[in-house]
């Protein structure tokens, strides 16, 4: 399974780097620069994991990860900020993204990391509700 | 990830789960309409329509995600006491209930889930306007934009591997089954060894026995395990009539209130598919030519309300659907005018019950007098009918003028009957008997000439240079007394091929080929050596099924 990711960031250096990495990995990544445009996004396609920067023009990134929590329940959402202030990451906790990284993005592998852990959470949860269909239909079409 | 990249599995058993949940929200929906205070109801359609909203999403479906929270939004105004209950809030609430349904059935079937996306907006607009504040006036979903919807089930509804849901405690008797199972395989695996060991014989002979019991308790629990787990609720089926009632009424400006009975009767999943088009067609017929329009009812000394019932019922040998309305009745001039027309009935007979069955479900003819589109096109019916009929089951219709119709729908309880071709024959005391089919070889009359008594082996009889050993059925089953009076000549004789052998059976009359349901019967009385079990005839007697390898045992 290929999982879907959304990577919204206002700067374009961040999103294309980010976008490039996650592509070599084998994902299907999508970009948006502002929060509106995430949302348009979202109601076209699911994704698996979000990655978004806080501070963005019009819709900030808390903004959009309270929508998704609302409208997307089950989208994992990983946030970045460049403004490290304990509102910012309070306000990330207390609206549920899985994680909150700091720029600047020197390390990679904290984000690596963060998204292996959002796609074991989902797959942990498919394998659930399989077993919750019972035995049987599970090594009929595995995908 | 798109639709395809979801586990196939999950997003079937998802969308067979949210159909289903949506199956209920139809009735629920015409329910509310007649109890706009009732906040419960408007929970209970609120919350499959969340719940659907909440999961499309994860599923890919973006477009059903859309319908649902635009439907959610509207119904949430509803319980929140922002928007009254009335019929143009039903009104545009079905459509959007009809298009979660037919956008589910089309991506079970692999498709897009929007066919046509401007009816699809259609809708949503519709929803839309009632969720501004302001009052709206009507904006009615254009004729045109309903057709392209599927009313009520979507036909695309027949899936070859569609799932079911099955109680886990049905599972652990399946298994507590596998588990004796081994038990009987372990028993024969020693029995296996015994043979070798030179054991007596009779002691492995009564062991044997033993595992062969065994064998058979196990296999006739797993059998009726197995057809429990293929019931479902008759609910499933019988909700259905609300909506399909509301849909007519609307159009045709009538008053109509509908009970349903019996929806807690658990029947065979496959009976669900067999009646839901028989049930359509009955409900239809009933609101859109039954019951009359609310003048004239009221003319007619009625209640100005027309009432039409939807029943489920079982009892040890059969299951009843009956749809009954308290309308005009059957127009039978109009009926033996058509009957004539199509050439079905002669223009002096009088219309058979039968025969009114036959027409009401042919492809084309209607009770109406005038046809209008809901119920006119009798598409299939004839199909429908035979399939019942197929399935060992009947229809029956009861009309009387002013008083309404009724239709009953009478089928096996088990849909495992064993249906079968029976050869009916009559016996020498005049009762009917049923021969399976299969080991009719020929039947002709026999002639005294023919007929030789040879001692020691009895009757012989001589065919195109074979002789065959001929027996009386009445003599076979007992009844001798009627022997003394019997013109062997006028007889009839039934060449039959039991496992090779070819002995013919003399009958007083072959009454013809039927198809017949095999009835288990119990009794002290009852004779299970020689006959399987019975068969009503078509005039109602009872036949004996003939069991023939006992038959010929017994000769």
């Amino acid at each position: 399974m290929s999982s879907r990711v959304l990577i919204v960031d206002d700067e374009a250096d961040i999103r294309n780097s980010l976008a490039r990495r996650y592509r070599l990995k084998g994902f299907v990544v999508d970009t948006a620069d502002n929060g509106v445009s995430a949302v348009k996004l979202l109601s076209e396609q699911p994704y698996q994991v979000v990655i978004s920067d806080i501070k963005m023009p019009g819709m900030d990134g808390i903004d959009l990860l309270r929508i998704i929590r609302t409208e997307y329940p089950m989208t994992r959402v990983i946030m970045m900020t460049g403004y490290v202030t304990l509102d910012n990451g309070l306000s990330c906790l207390r609206h549920g993204a899985d994680t909150c990284i700091f720029k600047p993005l020197q390390d990679l592998k904290e984000i690596d990391a963060a998204i292996q852990r959002a796609i074991d959470y989902l797959q942990h949860w498919e394998l659930k509700l399989l077993q919750l269909k019972g035995m049987g239909d599970q090594s009929k079409d595995p995908v | 990830m798109t639709s395809s990249d979801v586990n196939q599995d999950l997003l079937r058993g998802f969308i067979d789960e949210s159909s289903d949940g949506l199956t209920s929200v139809d009735g629920l929906l015409v329910k509310l309409e007649n109890n706009p205070q009732d906040l419960n109801l408007v929970n209970s359609v609120f919350r499959p329509i969340h719940s659907l909203k909440g999961n499309a999403a994860y599923f890919g479906m973006m477009k059903i995600k859309t319908m649902a929270h635009t439907l959610e939004n509207l119904l949430d105004m509803v319980r929140k006491g922002q928007r009254t209950v009335n019929r143009h809030l039903i009104d545009t609430l079905l459509p959007g209930i009809d298009s979660l349904r037919s956008m589910l059935a089309h991506v079970r079937n692999g498709e897009p889930e929007v066919s046509d996306p401007e009816a699809y907006q259609a809708i949503i607009s519709n929803v839309e306007s009632l969720l501004q504040n302001a009052p709206t006036e009507d904006i009615a979903v254009s004729q045109a934009i309903m057709e392209d919807q599927p009313k009520g089930t979507p036909e695309t509804n027949v899936h070859h591997d569609k799932t079911m849901r099955i109680p886990e405690q049905s599972l652990d008797d399946f298994l507590r089954c596998v588990g004796e199972l081994l038990g009987v395989e372990e028993m024969l695996r020693h029995l296996t060894r015994q043979l070798n060991s030179g054991i007596d014989l009779s002691i492995i002979s009564a062991n044997f026995r033993d595992a062969v019991t065994q064998f058979e308790g196990i296999s006739k629990e797993l059998r009726t395990k197995i057809m429990e787990v293929r019931k479902v609720e008759a609910k499933v089926l019988l909700q259905k009539a609300p909506r399909l009632v509301r849909d007519v009424a609307t159009q045709a400006g009538k008053k109509i209130q509908v009970t349903c009975h019996g929806e807690e009767v658990h029947i065979d999943k496959s009976y669900i598919d067999l009646l839901d088009a028989p049930l359509t067609h009955m409900v239809r017929n009933a609101a859109d030519h039954g019951i009359e329009s609310p003048a004239q009812r009221i003319n007619n000394g009625k209640a100005e309300v027309g009432q039409i019932l939807v029943a489920m019922s079982e009892n040890s040998d059969n299951l009843q659907l009956i749809v009954q309305d308290d309308g005009a009745g059957l127009n039978y001039e109009g009926l033996q005018k058509k009957a004539v027309t199509l050439g079905i009935i002669s223009p002096n007979t009088q219309l058979s019950k039968k025969d009114v069955v036959d027409l009401l479900f042919m492809s084309g003819v209607s009770t109406a007098s005038q046809v209008t589109d809901v119920s006119g096109r009798g598409v299939g019916m004839d199909v429908v009918k035979r399939a019942i009929i197929d399935a060992g089951g009947q229809i029956d219709v009861e009309s009387s003028p002013n008083a309404g119709t009724k239709f009953t729908v009478t089928l096996p309880r088990n849909a495992s009957t064993q249906i079968f071709d029976g050869y009916i024959v009559r016996s020498f005391a005049n009762d009917l008997f049923v021969l399976p089919i299969s080991f009719v070889v020929e039947a002709f009359r026999m002639t005294s000439e023919t007929i030789s008594q040879v001692p020691g082996k009895g009757s012989m009889i001589s065919r195109r240079d074979r002789v065959f050993p001929m027996y009386l059925l009445d003599k076979i089953l007992g009844s001798s007394d009627v022997l003394t009076h019997i013109d062997m000549a006028e007889s009839m004789g039934i060449l039959l091929n039991i496992k090779g052998h070819d002995v013919v059976l003399a009958v007083q009359d072959i009454v013809g080929i039927q198809k017949v349901v095999n009835k288990q019967v119990e009794g002290h009385a009852f004779n299970h050596e020689l006959f399987e079990g019975a068969a009503i005839s078509g005039t109602g007697q009872v036949m004996m099924i003939v069991n023939m390898e006992n038959l010929l045992r017994q000769v």
